[in-house]
């Protein structure tokens, strides 16, 4: 932290507390408006000092402790839709009359998609949050007992908040997840190949519903699939790996776990940043990788250079970043040709 | 409002759970602010008693380069700048999301970036749960800290910004009773938000 950084941090604040003071004596001139609005326009750090500064002004002692209790503790408090939810789990083990209040109420379905070489960050209702990478789509559909998302296509990460008797369940066409609170990441490969890492908690991992579970599950809204810690559930932890793939017909879904490196992890998750990071791997795969987030193609026109090793951290959606940064690092040469960038001896 | 000394109201407020309930006060809503007041009473209610545990977090992760006040004024910004947010359940969770927002985008702009430093970003996200008991205890005393910080101003300041917030008078007023003239009780209230604002939550005494 630097100190001219930390200056100007407080002299933001004096000229904050100075407009509030101003704004809390009297109405201002015209002038007055005009130089506000000049001075909020200048840095986006001005109108979070005015609004802290002016919050600071209106906190008291009597209004901020009864509203801490509320700010601290979000599930005592809340509002009316949450406690509607909350009947409606009493209501699902009362059994046949939740049936039907299921049928009439399917729980609400959002999608949320991100573009070719895009990253979201979704932050959802129950604290958890939603990172969808490059070509990626997720639909959510929050019931009061569980959790439920579909991971339609690509790649996605889940920081769950942690909620022990409301599970986060993802399911995609080949597997489904569950877990009641952690990290991790499912990925659909083109190959029809699903991997799973999982950075903290437990995920128990299993084969998809079967399409008369589904067909229950969201006619009733009830669930008719989730057993955690079944028989043919895998339990995944943190810095484990699976990779789940089709088991041929009637068999299901194929769990292996995968060797994971140390910081291997980490790694393949910089994409939640943004960026691409290699410690080792081919140009070959390091172009492929490329290719996920961009229309335009990285191609290699010698073996060569394709069997070369790469590691360093680039930016995912910089192509001709990373051309130049191979053309220096292996005396190499590339050229534009259409949608493609062409790295040759 | 009753005309009770004023150094009864400093007890009161180095005492809070003892002293008198403050009675409710007209304020004058900020007509020129770019937010209203009651976005800006959500801020007092919601985000500012969590400061100091988003300090903390952010201060853990200074090593980034970035600059822990920068990334708490930003992320007021974005905060009241929001349409709407009366469907944020969790506040604190909603606010350190919003941070780590502000802490992406500064690392993605600054030109040169560790990789130490970038591979580490992945361990910002743990952090947005729903707070412990310890954290509830913690933001309590935030609020104490508060008071602490008033109780702490130079005399006048303190006497003008004791009569503004705790017993909500007009500006007018205070100048009215501490004979002073209008635009100096302004620079009082300027003086004493500005130290608020610097020792609150920056943990500087």
């Amino acid at each position: 932290m630097s100190v001219s950084a930390r200056q100007a941090a407080g002299a933001i604040d004096l000229a904050a507390a100075a407009w509030v003071a101003r704004m809390d004596a009297r109405a201002l001139t015209a002038d007055e408006r005009g130089e506000l609005d000049a001075w909020l326009a200048a840095d986006p750090r001005h109108l979070g000092a005015l609004a802290r500064a002016r919050a600071l002004l209106l906190s008291r002692q009597d209004g901020t402790t009864a509203s801490i209790e509320q700010a601290v503790a979000p599930r005592d408090s809340a509002p009316l839709p949450s406690r509607r939810r909350l009947l409606a789990a009493a209501a699902s083990v009362a059994g046949l009359a939740a049936l039907g209040a299921g049928m009439r109420q399917p729980a609400a379905r959002q999608t949320y998609s991100s573009a070719v070489g895009e990253v979201r960050h979704i932050p959802l209702d129950d604290g958890s949050t939603l990172t969808l990478n490059t070509d990626t789509s997720v639909t959510l559909a929050y019931a009061a007992g569980r959790r439920l998302l579909y991971l339609d296509r690509g790649e996605a990460f889940f920081d769950v908040a942690a909620v022990s008797d409301r599970p986060f369940v993802v399911r995609s066409p080949l597997a489904q997840l569950s877990t009641t609170g952690g990290a991790c990441c499912a990925r659909l490969n083109g190959d029809g190949v699903m991997t799973v890492a999982v950075l903290s908690g437990r995920v128990a991992v299993e084969g998809a519903p079967s399409p008369l579970a589904e067909t229950l599950d969201r006619v009733t809204g009830r669930d008719w699939t989730l057993r955690l810690g079944a028989r043919d559930a895998v339990l995944v932890s943190g810095g484990q790996e699976v990779s789940v793939r089709p088991g041929g017909a009637g068999h299901g879904s194929l769990v292996s776990f995968e060797a994971v490196a140390p910081g291997a992890l980490d790694r393949a998750l910089m994409w939640r940043e943004g960026r691409l990071a290699f410690e080792g791997e081919t140009l070959a795969q390091a172009a492929a990788q490329f290719a996920r987030y961009s229309h335009r193609r990285i191609v290699l026109a010698s073996d060569r250079l394709a069997q070369r090793h790469i590691s360093g951290l680039f930016q995912a959606t910089d192509l001709a970043g990373f051309a130049r940064a191979v053309a220096v690092g292996f005396s190499a040469k590339y050229r534009e040709e259409g949608d493609s960038i062409v790295l040759y001896d | 409002m009753d005309d009770a000394p004023v150094q009864d109201r400093h007890d009161a407020i180095a005492r809070p759970q003892d002293g008198p309930q403050p009675a409710p006060l007209g304020d004058a809503p900020f007509r020129d602010a770019p937010f209203s007041d009651e976005r800006a009473r959500w801020l007092a209610a919601h985000i500012l008693p969590h400061e100091h545990g988003l300090r903390a977090w952010l201060r853990s992760k200074s090593f980034l380069g970035f600059d822990a006040d920068d990334v708490v004024q930003e992320t007021y910004a974005i905060l009241v700048a929001k349409a709407c947010v009366a469907g944020i359940e969790n506040p604190r969770a909603y606010a350190f999301q919003t941070a780590y927002s502000v802490v992406l985008r500064l690392v993605r702009q600054s030109r040169v970036v560790p990789i130490a430093a970038v591979a580490d970003l992945s361990t910002l996200e743990a952090v947005v749960d729903a707070p412990s008991p310890e954290e509830v205890t913690s933001a309590r005393q935030e609020l104490r800290l508060i008071q602490d910080a008033i109780a702490d101003l130079p005399r006048q300041t303190r006497r003008a910004f004791v009569m503004r917030r705790v017993e909500g008078l007009p500006q007018q007023e205070i100048a009215r009773r501490m004979r002073l003239s209008e635009n100096t009780v302004e620079k009082h209230i300027t003086r004493g938000l500005k130290l608020l604002a610097e020792r609150f939550g920056r943990g500087e005494r």
